[in-house]
């Protein structure tokens, strides 16, 4: 079970999101419809497999896969493609996936290369409840907002091409501006709320089993930090206070933030220093 | 194979030929029901359109050039030398002119959907005057499906050609869907009205119509379910709207001004300014204020859009070419199997005779209670023996184009050599062994 779960499962799941990627690398080049219809349905099947993957890693060790680095990254990888599934069952257009891709592919090598077998587990609060609560949330609110970001991506490039007057690929095959911005709001408020939850389960994980760790402090304040500037970015897209482009400008950057403090705290929490 | 096709199209005619080849669906109809009284005819179709007037037959034997360009002439009233720069092709070459056809691969504007809608119409007109047989049946359904496939599988149909429907591209790129979006459109004129149509047909409905003349405007805006405002329009209106239209003939512009431009910066939503008109209507600097979400194109943009979207046409109809190949290799397959098919039924009727004669026979030396298991067991076992000649005969005529063998299961299972069915079922095959 150890080999099929936390290798051939996983190598598989790998080289079936390589190839979708490949056929979404086709389709970015030249349309077709049922390639298209195809891919989509490759995509939801690898959701569901991936599901099934998670609950079955669970079951085995009592535990998210979170255990480890490598399991961090390939439940991030996980994560990032089912928030682009709900993510875009709000849209019509379907060929911006190739970036999320690109993420899920390359999380879940470095997650096969890091190795997923938890071995020696570095800590005994990464084990409890709270910490499956804090970085589920964490890290859901992660995928969403590195999404975000790549949506983001996506109107700043359409933006451009759109006002130079570029008529090329990239703007017959992006999403509309439209739809760009319907996702990168979705998922802005969405991940805003997960990483606003999982600040909060944190509090109330800390208070239950107390810790001094320096680190624990220095992963706090980075966390707040990022749930203000959400916050604030939520509240400027109500309110309407910039323009949808600069919103976008605005998402590119905290995504990137976003990025560096999860590094940062991956490599933090996984160097020892974690109580 | 039997299928062949004669025709007129823009390239090989000039329009003054065409305008008198084409038909309308009255002549078409006395065409089909006419030629197909005829000897040699087993199958009719006409297709005909501002661009081309195509006629597919299915013939018992092929005929001569000159006998089809005759039939053309009937048909169409075109002189002799008319369609001496008609095109005659037969078997696959006419079936791939047929899915390039559909396709809109041979269409003057490439990619162009018209045509498809126009060749179902030809179908069903043909078919229900019951002037098609299973060949034609079979190419026009194939060349309609190619079409439908080729256009989904390639971008040869994507992208707008003509400024009117770039208009409409550039907003669907900006909005996505125009579905409740609110257009003011300024001008009634022909452009105007044209753009206003392209975007109706992709679900706009809340429309202000402003014109220098009100009557105008009034006629548009009953067209359209909207409402007429002032001319030049308000800044509210400007406001109101998520994308403007202006084609008008006035020679300063007449959207701008201070107002506008202060209306402009209060909104916070994208805004789509197409300027349609030469001088232009609406002040570039329009572009420059509001929220940074204010889009502004002219008539240059669209016609650089056009060309880019045709370029794009061109490129991917390349690979079309290379699909519709797939298609027209399916129909020969198809055909190459089919001409076994009367050797099949006569087969099945043979075996099916014996077997129900056997078991009148023989039923009495059964229990009645096993007459249904005899029925069963008889049944499979013609379904068995049978299956196998088919599936022989069909490779032999599909992989060797070989007809004998089907030929002697007929001689072989006729109970008559002189029985007509027999006759018939010979005779077809012996035409389809000369194609």
């Amino acid at each position: 079970m150890d080999q099929l779960l936390y290798r051939v499962l996983p190598q598989t799941l790998l080289l079936l999101f390589g190839a979708l990627l490949g056929i979404w690398g086709i389709l970015v080049r030249r349309a077709d419809l049922g390639l298209e219809k195809a891919a989509v349905r490759i995509g939801w099947i690898g959701a569901a497999c991936l599901l099934a993957w998670l609950v079955a890693v669970t079951a085995l060790q009592r535990q998210l896969p979170m255990l480890s680095p490598g399991q961090l990254a390939f439940f991030l990888g996980s994560l990032v493609w089912l928030g682009q599934c709900y993510a875009q069952r709000h849209v019509d257009q379907r060929l911006f996936a190739v970036l999320p891709l690109v993420g899920v592919a390359g999380l879940m090598a470095f997650g096969l290369a890091m190795g997923l077998r938890p071995g020696e587990v570095p800590t005994k609060s990464l084990l409890s409840a709270g910490a499956a609560v804090h970085v589920t949330m964490s890290l859901a609110g992660v995928a969403l907002l590195l999404g975000c970001g790549v949506y983001a991506s996506g109107h700043v490039i359409l933006d451009w091409h759109i006002r130079r007057r570029r008529f090329d690929a990239w703007f017959q095959r992006l999403p509309s501006l439209g739809d760009l911005d319907r996702l990168r709001r979705l998922t802005l408020v969405t991940g805003w709320a997960l990483v606003t939850a999982s600040l909060l389960s944190a509090l109330v994980w800390t208070r239950v089993r107390p810790s001094a760790e320096p680190t624990v402090i220095s992963h706090l304040h980075p966390m707040v930090l990022l749930a203000v500037i959400l916050a604030v970015l939520v509240v400027a897209d109500r309110q309407r206070w910039l323009s949808a482009h600069r919103l976008a400008v605005g998402c590119v950057v905290m995504s990137g933030l976003v990025l560096a403090l999860l590094t940062v705290s991956v490599v933090e929490i996984f160097a020892g220093r974690f109580a | 194979m039997r299928l062949e096709l004669i025709g007129l199209n823009h390239r090989t005619s000039p329009l003054e030929v065409r305008e008198r080849a084409a038909l309308s669906p009255a002549q078409i109809d006395e065409a089909l029901h006419d030629l197909h009284d005829g000897a040699n005819l087993e199958g009719v179709a006409i297709l005909s359109t501002c661009n081309r007037t195509e006629l597919y037959v299915s013939p018992r034997q092929h005929h001569e050039p000159d006998e089809l360009r005759r039939l053309y002439c009937r048909i169409t009233g075109l002189g002799e030398a008319d369609v001496q720069s008609a095109y005659l092709l037969r078997d696959d070459e006419a079936m791939r002119h047929l899915v390039r056809v559909a396709a809109g691969l041979d269409s003057q504007l490439l990619g162009e959907v018209q045509i498809l809608g126009q060749l179902k119409d030809a179908f069903t007109r043909a078919h229900d005057a019951g002037a098609t047989n299973n060949i034609l049946n079979k190419a026009l359904l194939r060349a309609i499906e190619a079409g439908k496939d080729l256009r989904n599988r390639t971008g040869i149909s994507q992208g707008a050609v003509s400024v009117a429907s770039a208009a409409v591209q550039m907003a669907q790129r900006i909005f996505g869907s125009l579905e409740g979006r609110r257009v003011l459109l300024v001008g009634a004129g022909e452009t105007a009205r044209l753009a206003a149509n392209h975007l109706k047909g992709v679900g706009v409905a809340d429309w202000r119509v402003a014109n220098r003349t009100a009557a105008n405007a009034q006629v548009v805006a009953d067209l359209l379910g909207g409402r007429v405002v002032g001319f030049p329009p308000a800044a509210a209106d400007v406001e109101w709207a998520d994308l403007v239209v202006s084609a008008t003939s006035a020679s300063e512009p007449v959207i701008g001004g201070p107002e506008t431009l202060a209306a402009v910066r209060r909104r916070k939503r994208p805004l789509l300014l197409l300027d349609l008109a030469v001088p232009r209507d609406i002040d570039p600097g329009l572009a420059l204020a509001g929220h940074g979400d204010v889009y502004l194109y002219t008539v240059d943009d669209f016609d650089e859009l056009v060309a880019a979207n045709l370029e794009t046409r061109e490129r991917e109809a390349r690979r079309a070419e290379h699909l519709a190949e797939k298609h027209v290799a399916e129909f020969s397959a198809w055909y190459r199997e089919n001409r076994v098919a009367p050797t099949i039924q006569q087969l099945h009727a043979v075996l099916e005779e014996l077997r129900a004669q056997e078991i009148r026979r023989n039923q009495k030396r059964f229990r009645p209670e096993d007459h249904e298991q005899l029925e069963k067991f008889s049944r499979a076992l013609i379904r068995k023996v049978e299956g196998l000649i088919a599936t022989n005969l069909r490779q032999a005529s599909l992989e060797e184009d070989d007809l004998s063998m089907a030929s002697a299961v007929v001689k072989v299972m006729a109970r008559e050599a002189q029985d007509a069915e027999v006759q018939q079922v010979l005779e077809k095959l012996r035409q389809e062994g000369t194609h």
